[in-house]
């Protein structure tokens, strides 16, 4: 790993480190960004809102996200937000996800209890996985499965170094059977929910070690592929869970 | 929360915890005649061009007779439930197909000789996976109204299933293609040309007993030509070419 320096707390302006060798191929870095850091990197956020627009308004028409500037944010997107997000080589963005912790407001809980009858996974240790995405209009047929696989490691190590055992997240039920494939398995909190757009299920997702293995073994990604800024990675790994 | 919703997270839960494909087959079985109604299940991977349907079948619980009759009849190539699978990624009732469409007298008769097993309702699900992996879940049964809450345990459950079984079944696989030192030799010289008989003289056995090594690998490769088993031995490290 690499040497070690704290520089500041989560919340400071700290810009995204150069990136690592791209061993996993198809030339992608996934990089994460705390909601604080969107002002200190402007082109970068413009983009994903714009690429989330794209995907989520055009594509799946997800009426409800409707937006007049061609940006799609909504009041998730804040300072509390943990983004984590692909770019090619030329720094363009072509996959990403956002997480929220359950402490505070997140979508789940707020407009979907009814996807979780049984009760919601909540705590420091829980986050919510939300827009996650791979750019389809930037990224070639080819190498989208396994950015998907690329993206979903990078969830993994980001949870793992920071002391996230649960994931939960609204999802469309076809999308359960790629989340298997990468070794996730999600467990349902409910009966699927039909709406305009799709089917919305909410799943429970349990981080480990051994998940990240299978999922890497699959998938034949060799390393790490989240790059942290590397005082945020120290400071994960030094403090308890609970400052999270 | 309703009654059926619980029990289709506990049925999810059980699933999870089983670790032989017959007990998942029996368990699905029983939820969908007690919570759905339907008598029949078939959960399959869609065979790819190198596959024939008979090694992707997980189970297949109609009517033994339905099934010879169909693949004697080729239905697969006029079912409309098969060709629904071309136009949608969302799951759909026997009766969505067939409310909507005109149908042509060939989709009719299978309609009827269906009904004539017993099948008159179904609920197909498609399942994609990544890496271009794709299977189904279709479970059928008498006439019977399927509501929006039926749908959605179809759905799910039938994901789990299909994953389970999947799983299973990948796993035998990997621990089925072990092959004998006997096997990997006679694999070895038929790689390198040789005849069953020269192979026995190599090896000081019949030509007979050769065979039967061969056999016996491509049975545990689940490939109907020699060729192909070497191959598979060579992707496996057993043998280099």
């Amino acid at each position: 790993m690499t040497i070690p320096v704290i520089t500041g707390m989560r919340g400071d302006h700290v810009l995204a480190r150069g990136s690592q060798n791209g061993r996993t191929g198809a030339g992608v870095m996934i990089k994460s960004f705390v909601g604080v850091e969107a002002a200190a990197n402007p082109a970068i956020f413009e983009d994903l809102f714009r690429l989330r627009h794209e995907i989520y308004i055009v594509r799946r028409k997800w009426g409800a996200l409707r937006a007049e500037d061609g940006l799609e944010r909504d009041s998730y997107d804040n300072s509390d937000a943990v983004y984590l997000i692909g770019m090619s080589g030329e720094g363009k963005v072509n996959c990403g996800l956002r997480l929220l912790p359950t402490t505070v407001d997140h979508l789940f809980r707020d407009h979907f209890l009814h996807l979780a009858p049984m009760g919601l996974p909540q705590g420091d240790g829980v986050y919510e996985l939300t827009r996650f995405f791979i750019a389809t209009t930037r990224v070639a047929a080819r190498h989208r499965q396994r950015m998907i696989a690329i993206l979903g490691a990078a969830l993994f190590e980001y949870c793992l170094a920071h002391g996230i055992e649960t994931i939960i997240c609204v999802t469309d039920a076809f999308l359960i059977p790629t989340m298997q494939s990468l070794h996730w398995r999600p467990r349902p909190l409910g009966l699927p929910s039909k709406y305009p757009e799709g089917t919305a299920v909410g799943v429970a997702i349990e981080i480990s070690e051994d998940t990240l293995d299978r999922l890497r073994a699959t998938h034949g990604i060799d390393g790490a592929v989240l790059d942290e800024p590397l005082d945020r990675a120290l400071l994960a790994a030094s403090l308890p869970a609970q400052m999270h | 929360m309703q009654p059926i919703e619980q029990k289709t997270l506990d049925f999810i839960a059980e699933i999870d915890r089983v670790d032989d494909s017959e007990s998942v087959r029996l368990l699905f079985q029983r939820f969908l005649e007690v919570e759905i109604g339907f008598t029949n299940v078939v959960c399959l991977k869609v065979p790819n061009a190198a596959e024939t349907l008979n090694s992707t079948i997980y189970f297949n619980t109609r009517p033994e007779a339905w099934t010879e009759h169909y693949v004697e009849a080729n239905h697969i190539f006029s079912d409309p439930m098969v060709r629904e699978l071309y136009k949608t990624y969302d799951p759909y009732a026997w009766s969505d197909v067939l409310n909507r469409r005109n149908l042509e007298r060939d989709d009719l008769r299978i309609v009827e000789e269906a009904g004539e097993f017993g099948m008159r309702e179904g609920f197909v699900v498609p399942i994609y996976q990544l890496n271009g992996y794709f299977g189904l879940v279709s479970a059928a049964g008498g006439k019977l109204e399927l509501t929006e809450q039926m749908r959605s345990v179809l759905q799910l459950t039938s994901i789990y299933v299909h994953d389970k079984v999947a799983r299973l079944h990948r796993a035998l696989r990997e621990q089925k293609a072990r092959l004998s030192p006997r096997e990997i030799e006679c694999l070895k010289w038929v790689s390198a040309g040789k005849s069953d008989w020269v192979i026995g003289e190599i090896l000081h056995l019949s030509e007979r007993t050769v065979n039967g090594y061969i056999e016996s690998a491509k049975r545990k490769y689940e490939v109907t030509t020699r060729v192909q088993a070497v191959l598979l031995a060579a992707r496996d490290g057993y043998i280099n070419l």
